[in-house]
């Protein structure tokens, strides 16, 4: 049979490893470090950053902390890069608050097994906060989403475009404040 | 043409173009609730209501989703609308009454 | 001197092999991918602007449209979401027809990737194959709940109505079928050389960018994390069921598929196990007659696609404040953009089909 080389040739594929899904690989990361309960975290971001973490909370058996925009990117490389490992952006999504908006970030680690979640406050008027595109490449169509829903700015976005919505729609759909005519 | 699913405030100018893509003689089948009148997104401010505010529908075929049964049925309808059509061309052409 | 120009290829929203409405603008370089730009939103029906409008019990209907496939695992993430939040336990035996019915959404939702994989690579054989023994799942859907696709069948605490008589005899004589059934189907493909040109070694995907990425199901397994909710963070009785999680090595397409093959068997043997050791009891817990959620809660469940997640803010109210799907097809589809440049048009439809994705849940 004549070799489809260009598949094999192509910068992308290297050479075909022997696949066996049934064994487990030796590196594998799940569960490799031990879970973290909600104040051991707290603890160890109040000793790191002091008054950054503006608030904190445990919901639900999670831990819940309120950063401003201007340290997000500081403590979101953190999180990431620290002893932490929140390596996986779970979600990403905006909250209209009625007084303000709130970008909310849900974490998780998947060598370690624990989750927190990070809220942001931001002014009605001008909500911008920093992209986490920099640190977690997953945030790149959340962000896109969230912007175009509830009219977020993330600065430092590689494509603020619309990813939902028609080019030209006017509007912030997911904000209370949204109205349209709907049929009856 | 089958205008299946959802029509979306997006997706309506590739509809509009495809069917002025087709050649005479078409037909348009409608199917689903969606895609006959909004179905339960009608109140959605990106839904269109309905594919015939738009596009002339010859066949609704309802249902979400509808089943395999009501499309085929759909089918065998306009294939008995286009007879109809025909005979009724026919006719009128020679002069034939009803 | 010559001028090296780029060309776009648009493979439009109306395709055959985009598994819906998706539009992807690809530049080419020749036969190769320079780079890739997804287009969504084409079937962007604002799920979650409905939701605010309706009850509690109301969004149930409307998180069956989300991935209109695998229906059950949708509407079982969201009543999870619910209950966790109001502090309901549903009962035994509701909780194990709930997981014998997402893993027969599973299995069909995996066959349908069977069937359109070999679609799109030319193959129209398996479409048949695989449809065929579909159908018979939708049958017992149907008798179940009343529809083939979209059900409405569980409810927050619980399920709708009993299962009816003589129906799990005739579901536990399936899958003494399924072993052969899924031999057969890697007799069709997994052989051929042919297939093996066009997924071995295609696609690659690096385990430490889909973590960075968000990815989870059987992209993520592919890679070599051995990742899976149903393990990690177990829900409705599934710590009472043995499976394994098959895991690939080198995140290519055929790694991919191989994964999901074996998923099917996995998720008979959980089917089995569910009707051998179904106890009897009631259906349904109690739940206040008009249900108001105060708080807010993130509750995620393992889906054939991967971590299905619901963000409910409840203010106190009928219906929630905010509610968010997160749905594991959109955050998938990231990965096209990374993994796609580099390779050739051909290998587009093939590193796509295996993403295995539904537009319905990508646009919400």
């Amino acid at each position: 049979m004549k070799d489809h080389g260009q598949a094999h040739n192509s910068p992308m594929s290297s050479k075909p490893k022997e696949n066996n899904p049934k064994e487990h690989p030796k590196e594998c990361l799940v569960g490799s470090g031990k879970p973290l309960d909600p104040e051991a975290i707290k603890s160890i971001l109040l000793k790191r950053f002091g008054s950054v973490i503006e608030e904190t909370q445990v919901i639900n058996k999670e831990l819940v902390i309120w950063v401003s925009a201007a340290n997000l990117l500081e403590v979101g490389r953190f999180l990431k890069d620290s002893e932490l490992a929140f390596d996986h952006p779970r979600c990403l999504c905006g909250v209209d608050q009625g007084e303000y908006l709130e970008v909310v970030y849900h974490l998780c680690s998947i060598s370690r097994n624990h989750k927190i979640t990070v809220k942001v406050k931001l002014p009605r008027h001008m909500p911008k906060v920093p992209s986490l595109y920099s640190v977690y490449k997953g945030a790149d169509w959340h962000e896109r989403e969230a912007a175009e829903m509830f009219g977020i700015i993330f600065e430092g976005h590689p494509d603020p475009r619309h990813l939902l919505l028609l080019d030209d729609f006017q509007g912030y759909p997911l904000r209370k404040d949204f109205s349209w005519s709907a049929p009856e | 043409m089958i205008v299946a699913g959802t029509i979306t405030y997006k997706m309506l100018p590739v509809v509009k173009r495809l069917y002025g893509m087709m050649p005479e003689p078409k037909w348009v089948i409608s199917l689903g609730s969606c895609a006959n009148s909004g179905g339960p997104f009608r109140k959605s401010y990106n839904v269109l209501p309905g594919i015939d505010k738009v596009l002339p529908v010859d066949v609704y075929v309802p249902g979400c989703p509808p089943r395999p049964e009501a499309l085929m049925n759909g089918v065998v309808k306009l294939q008995e609308k286009i007879m109809n059509e025909a005979k009724r061309a026919f006719r009128s052409a020679w002069g034939i009454k009803d | 001197m010559a001028i090296k120009t780029t060309q776009f290829l648009n493979m439009g929203p109306q395709h055959p092999s985009t598994h819906g409405v998706f539009r992807m603008m690809l530049e080419l370089d020749g036969e190769r991918v320079v780079k890739c730009q997804p287009h969504l939103g084409y079937l962007h029906r604002g799920l979650e602007k409905l939701a605010e409008m309706r009850t509690y019990p109301q969004i149930i209907s409307l998180t069956d449209r989300l991935h209109y496939a695998n229906a059950f695992q949708n509407e079982l993430t969201y009543c999870l979401a619910v209950e966790s939040l109001l502090g309901i336990e549903v009962p035994k035996r509701a909780q194990y027809i709930r997981v014998m019915l997402a893993e027969m959404s599973r299995m069909q939702n995996h066959m349908i990737f069977f069937g359109a994989l070999g679609m799109d690579l030319g193959a129209l054989t398996p479409f048949f194959y695989s449809f065929k023994d579909r159908e018979t799942i939708l049958d017992f859907f149907e008798e179940i709940a009343g529809a083939r696709l979209t059900f409405n069948y569980l409810r927050i605490g619980g399920l709708k109505e009993d299962l009816p008589e003589g129906i799990l005899e005739r579901i536990y004589a399936f899958t003494d079928q399924v072993p052969k059934i899924v031999d057969e189907y890697e007799e069709l493909l997994s052989g051929n050389e042919i297939f093996l040109a066009r997924m071995k070694g295609i696609g690659i995907l690096s385990k430490e960018l889909a973590i960075n990425l968000g990815i989870t199901g059987p992209i993520l397994r592919s890679t070599g994390v051995a990742y899976d909710i149903r393990k990690v963070e177990p829900y409705s009785s599934y710590e009472d069921f043995t499976f394994s999680i098959p895991v690939g090595t080198c995140g290519d397409n055929f790694d991919r598929y191989k994964i999901r093959m074996k998923e099917l068997r996995e998720s008979n043997s959980i089917v089995r196990q569910a009707i051998e050791r179904m106890p009897e009891g009631e259906i349904c817990a109690k739940v206040p007659k008009i249900i108001k959620i105060d708080g807010e809660g993130y509750f995620r469940t393992e889906t054939s696609v991967g971590e299905q997640g619901v963000y409910i803010i409840g203010k106190g109210e009928k219906s929630p404040y905010r509610i968010k799907f997160r749905s594991p097809a959109f955050v998938n589809l990231q990965m096209l953009q990374y993994v796609l440049p580099g390779g050739l048009v051909a290998d587009v439809i093939a590193t796509f089909s295996t993403v295995d994705i539904c537009m319905g849940e990508v646009d919400r």
